[in-house]
């Protein structure tokens, strides 16, 4: 598994460099305008990191190489879940500090869209990881691509008419607001949580069953 | 004991119109070096693959190492005993961006006994530059690299699928003395599958020629060679031989060439030394042509 | 130890080994008792199967010229020189069996073969 992951990340900075410049780009543009759009991009690209991965392991046939080492199926597939769990987990720290940094130098204190932020970054990124995975991992990337490409249309799309709404949305959130938020933010987390996992084992699944 | 043992394993890929393979058995002896000869698509690179746990057979089992693997289970095999095994496949093995030393770093940690020293003697041996990206390496080098990776981790068992094919002679002679090498202690053992007879016929001790999805003949390569002959001769005189003693045969204007068996030729023929390359060509093309007799 | 294998000779490769080997142990080249490398070795320095080289160890061993010390290895044989003698003339006979036969086929006399056998060795 250790080792799986450290592949990853030689792929990562040898072709995601670029990712990584416009994730952090994207993150202080989205802190400096309260634009959501921008910072539920990062979360996409969080999700994407390990597809690209995947992709580029197809097309080196690193995926049939795999098969003949010391580690599982399942550990491929796990390791690509983690993989993308740790860039989510890193955009959404830097989110958190830009954004203390930001609310600190405004003077506003620490702002409750913080929590619905920090939701929306989550829950976007376990949905799109939940849908698109258990696919790539059942089709391959060749033919999982065109399913793919499609996935980021809607998602983009949901998250667009999602984001117009939340606008509004906003400007309600206070923090002594926030107690009503509370359930609605565990149930977010939960349900995330959950079709992550479901995710997860349908990958497995799939990807053990596969001839490469 | 037995390093390889396959028991009846078949599979038919959907879509395809005839099993990849056909109740495939074969004993792989530990300390040999077994061949797998046939054309391409006889289904040597599927039973290859079969073994690494990247193709899913539909009946029958493997024995790997003492380790069992058969149809029901092989989703929810624990690939620990996959640690004493080196393999080489015949597409490339790693993504394009990784370099020889990237790629000792990632097996450092997959493989217990990985040998970061040995691996660096083999980089240095084969003239691998270790900064070098993959994607700029040639087939030679890329062979090489994936060789040298499969001989640092102390494995007991090589699974080599076309490992020489479209290499040049040196760079041939220079693996097959690898090879060679390894299974000089007796616990080590050798899978490996080429269309290149000649390499084989140099290393192997055990042969197995796979058609169209099954084993056509398996045996050690001394009694195999040791088997047939070529006879030249007029039509006539191999139509009068006894049953089955033509394995194949090809015929002109000027006379017939033909692959027999010694044993059920009189004598008094005069009947040459054959190459593995010779026998395979003629079995296959007898198996084709009683299959077109049949028709 | 001298050992040529030649691939294209037609000629068995375990047999090479075997003839060269005992000729060797015949000559007093290979000392009694000295020992023969290991089965996987010698192989192995050759480049040719393992079961090639332990087939021509069982044969000089059946024919008395080596002797296996389990978990040791193989040794030159003691030269029980009528052992030798007698299967050098074993095959002598053999091939005089043939000459026999191949004079009885154009009609040559004993006498004219004798006569053949004493020109060859004046030559």
């Amino acid at each position: 598994m250790k080792g799986l992951l450290i592949k990853d990340l030689y792929l990562v900075k040898g072709y995601g460099t670029s990712i990584i410049l416009i994730s952090a780009l994207f993150i202080a543009i989205g802190i400096m305008n309260g634009s959501y759009a921008f910072l539920m991009l990062t979360a996409l690209y969080s999700a994407m990191i390990s597809i690209n991965t995947m992709s580029y392991d197809e097309r080196g046939h690193w995926d049939t190489y795999a098969d003949s080492l010391p580690v599982s199926r399942t550990q491929v597939v796990l390791s690509k879940y983690i993989l993308s769990f740790i860039a989510m987990l890193i955009v959404w720290i830097l989110y958190l500090a830009g954004q203390t940094i930001a609310d600190v130098c405004s003077g506003t204190g620490v702002s409750a869209h913080m929590l619905s932020m920090s939701l929306i970054l989550w829950s976007s990124w376990g949905f799109m990881v939940a849908l698109l995975y258990p696919v790539l991992f059942r089709f391959g990337m060749e033919k999982g691509r065109v399913l793919y490409m499609l996935a980021i249309m809607v998602i983009s799309g949901v998250s667009g008419i999602f984001l117009s709404i939340k606008d509004e949305l906003d400007v309600s959130i206070t923090v002594s607001d926030i107690t009503p938020y509370t359930g609605i933010a565990v149930c977010v987390i939960v349900l995330s949580a959950v079709i992550v996992t479901i995710s997860v084992l349908l990958s497995i699944h799939f990807y053990g069953k596969r001839d490469l | 004991m037995e390093a390889i043992k396959v028991s009846n394993l078949s599979k038919r890929y959907k879509k395809s119109s005839r099993p990849s393979l056909d109740n495939v058995s074969l004993d792989l002896p530990q300390g040999c070096v077994l061949g797998l000869v046939g054309e391409n698509g006889a289904g040597k690179t599927t039973l290859i693959k079969a073994i690494t746990g990247s193709v899913k057979f539909d009946s029958g089992s493997i024995e790997v190492l003492g380790h069992d693997i058969d149809a029901a289970s092989q989703n929810k095999t624990d690939d620990r005993f996959r640690q004493d095994i080196g393999t080489v496949l015949a597409e490339d093995s790693f993504p394009e961006i990784m370099t020889a030393g990237m790629i000792g770093n990632v097996m450092k940690s997959i493989y217990i006994n990985w040998d970061s020293a040995c691996y660096n003697r083999y980089l240095e041996k084969f003239g691998l530059d270790s900064k070098k990206k993959y994607k700029e390496y040639s087939r030679g080098m890329k062979m090489k690299l994936s060789i040298a990776v499969a001989m640092s981790h102390n494995a007991k068992l090589l699974l080599l699928d076309e490992a020489t094919s479209g290499l040049d002679p040196v760079v041939r002679d220079q693996l097959l003395d690898e090879f060679n090498e390894f299974t000089r202690d007796e616990n080590h053992s050798i899978l490996i599958s080429s269309h290149i007879t000649s390499d084989l016929e140099k290393i192997c001790d055990y042969i197995a020629f796979i058609h169209e999805g099954r084993i056509v003949m398996c045996d050690t390569k001394d009694a195999i060679l040791d088997k047939y002959g070529i006879l030249h001769c007029t039509d006539d005189v191999l139509a009068e031989l006894e049953d089955g003693a033509v394995a194949g045969s090809k015929s002109s204007d000027y006379g017939a060439e033909a692959l027999v068996v010694r044993s059920k030729v009189p004598d008094t023929f005069d009947i040459s030394p054959v190459s593995l390359d010779d026998i395979i060509v003629y079995i296959a093309r007898g198996i084709d042509n009683s299959k077109e007799v049949g028709r | 130890m001298r050992l040529f294998i030649d691939n294209r000779s037609g000629v068995p490769i375990y047999d090479q080994i075997y003839t060269q080997i005992k000729s060797q142990i015949i000559s007093g080249e290979l000392e009694e008792d000295a020992p023969l490398p290991s089965i996987r070795n010698l192989a192995k320095d050759l480049r040719i199967s393992v079961i090639t080289t332990k087939r021509a160890y069982e044969e000089l061993e059946r024919s008395g010229f080596i002797y296996t010390v389990a978990g040791k290895g193989c040794f030159v044989a003691d030269k029980n020189i009528d052992a030798v003698r007698e299967s050098v003339m074993a095959e002598i006979e053999k091939h005089l069996e043939e000459a026999l036969k191949l004079a009885g086929e154009c009609g040559l006399t004993k006498e004219q073969l004798k006569i053949m056998i004493d020109t060859l060795q004046n030559v």
